[in-house]
């Protein structure tokens, strides 16, 4: 069914490929930006991937203004003000995020903070109100599952609320992402499992929220086509090429799908076992799956039937019958987490990540107040999200 | 040449615009209402600091209403932006704001459809308010819009008629 009205942007950029990287000094030119900061983590600099990008932009007339690498793996509204504080200092004219969600998100907290003219983006919160970003903006992304690159949304902790907190709008969209094989060929293969299971996430929530509409669940479909044929390839054999430019562009695709149609009750929840614990967010995805999944299920079991064909192969899709495709799907889900759990660890219950019975209530309480849930197809409260975290425990 | 092209001013859509603030008094009074009498709306709206003020309206200078958290209650501000608003929920146009608040959509669909932008925070006062605003719209529609715009009918503790009663005639 047709939405009666949807909104749908994509304006980013994107650079898949070999070579990939090297093009970062032409598309800065094109903005007439030659001062990035650079920013990224402490282990991307001691694994060398930050430097292959300083490297990439060699021989141009582009000058690193700062390499700025104190952001932790749950950025703070301290550091994105921070490191305003640096690029003013340094004269930089234009920003490059290296890393995963975290480097990402706190890249796009900057630009807001520069385009707002402002050194607190506490003043900034909130559902399409910002203005059109000025600072040129490239992310190259050295995971493949958040799909930060292609998101208008940026999740940024607030430590003193001990929350995760949404700032969302089209206006923070990067100008150019960078898929380059270099930059995930060193993910071990939880990370990678736990990553790619992330994009799933994403793509399945995308296809099935109330903010669904046909381009997104184009993107999505094609996501999720990439992730059940390359994903296993990515997990067993790191050096596969071809399957890690598959999943790099699986996230994208799967960013592009949930940035337009938003995520549900999975990602609630999850953020909320983020916020609440620091329980890692893909370990998390990963387990809630299933479990969202069938809390929803009587609302979406026929969008659930659909996906199907993408998740588990024609084969699959063709011998089940029309009314048990949808608990095929979610079977196969809880299959391909299992898979991943016995070839590299990936955990399947929350009790594996740190999340404790007496924290159920708080993180409850933390999932209901997360924006994911105005757009899940079915209502939630406390009480029912303290249901899912109890089987999923 | 160029004089002959004119300058065109669009419709000023008056009607519309008095009818968005009618119903804008309406949802103002009726929160006020429902938070004087229904538990639910009480317990979402506790968590807000005292003074806390929100503001619906329609962007950029339509009509807008406002409310204060004043002790356990709200108290309805009037027809007005307030300027120091901690949280500001405002329709694209006003025939978004049409849309919600004649209730051929709900909430999460005008959320979906980007009809409006929230500014403010999200977690602690934008989600509560959503859900505070199902209870309003459970109370104040006839039951079969509200039952076709709503996911799920919430958990109420009072009657239509009391916050009908306490809408038009105050709390």
């Amino acid at each position: 069914m047709i939405p009666s009205y949807y909104e749908f942007i994509n304006s980013v950029k994107i650079l898949s490929g070999k070579n990939a990287l090297e093009n970062i000094p032409a598309e800065l030119r094109g903005f007439e930006a030659r001062k990035p900061i650079l920013l990224t983590d402490k282990m991307l600099v001691k694994i060398g991937l930050a430097q292959q990008v300083v490297d990439a932009c060699g021989g141009s007339e582009i000058v690193i203004g700062a390499m700025y690498d104190d952001i932790p793996p749950d950025s703070s509204v301290e550091v994105v003000n921070d490191i305003v504080r640096v690029y003013r200092e340094k004269g930089c004219d234009s920003v490059i995020a290296v890393g995963g969600g975290s480097v990402i998100d706190t890249a796009k907290g900057v630009c807001i903070c520069l385009t707002e003219g402002t050194d607190d983006l506490l003043d900034h919160m909130g559902v399409d109100i910002l203005r059109r970003r000025k600072t040129p903006f490239v992310v190259v992304p050295t995971t493949a599952g958040t799909g930060s690159e292609v998101t208008g949304v940026a999740v940024i902790a607030n430590p003193a609320k001990n929350v995760k907190m949404e700032f969302v709008s089209a206006n923070i969209l990067p100008d150019v992402a960078v898929l380059d094989v270099r930059m995930t060929k060193s993910l071990p293969p939880r990370l990678t499992a736990s990553t790619g299971m992330d994009a799933l996430v994403h793509a399945i929530e995308a296809y099935t929220c109330l903010q669904r509409n046909p381009l997104s669940d184009a993107h999505a479909h094609a996501a999720i086509n990439l992730i059940r044929k390359y994903l296993p390839r990515a997990v067993r054999d790191g050096k596969d090429e071809e399957a890690r430019l598959a999943m790099a562009n699986a996230s994208l695709l799967a960013g592009v799908a949930f940035s337009n149609s938003m995520v549900g009750i999975v990602h609630a929840v999850g953020h909320a076992c983020g916020g609440v614990l620091r329980a890692p967010h893909g370990d998390c995805m990963a387990i809630l799956l299933p479990y969202g999944m069938e809390y929803n299920l009587s609302a979406v079991s026929e969008r659930y039937a659909e996906l199907l064909l993408p998740l588990a192969g024609p084969e699959v899709y063709a011998r089940t019958s029309a009314s048990q495709r949808a608990e095929k799907s979610i079977e196969t889900v809880r299959e391909m987490s299992a898979e991943y759990s016995r070839i590299c660890g990936l955990p399947t219950k929350l009790r594996e990540v740190g999340v404790k019975k007496e924290d159920f209530s708080a993180i409850a309480r933390a999932a209901v107040n997360d924006g994911a849930m105005i757009v899940n197809p079915v209502e939630a409260d406390e009480d029912d999200v303290l249901g899912i975290l109890e089987k999923a425990y | 040449m160029a004089s002959a092209y004119r300058e065109i001013r669009p419709p000023a859509k008056r009607f519309e615009r008095s009818c968005v603030s009618v119903l804008l008094w309406f949802v103002g009074r009726g929160f006020q209402a429902a938070a004087h009498v229904d538990k639910h709306v009480q317990d979402e709206v506790c968590g807000w600091k005292d003074g806390t003020i929100i503001a619906i309206g329609v962007a950029p200078c339509g009509p807008h209403m406002s409310v204060r958290k004043t002790g356990n209650r709200l108290r309805f501000l009037g027809n007005v932006k307030a300027p120091d608003a901690d949280a500001v929920i405002e329709f694209k146009s006003l025939d978004a704001a049409l849309l919600v608040l004649t209730g051929q959509i709900g909430i999460d669909r005008a959320y979906a459809e980007h009809r409006f932008s929230l500014k403010g925070d999200l977690f602690s006062i934008g989600m509560p308010l959503v859900r505070c605003l199902y209870i309003v719209e459970s109370y104040l529609f006839p039951k079969s819009i509200a039952k076709k715009i709503l996911k799920r009918w919430p958990k109420r503790s009072s009657s239509g008629f009391a916050v009908y009663f306490h809408t038009i005639f105050g709390v």
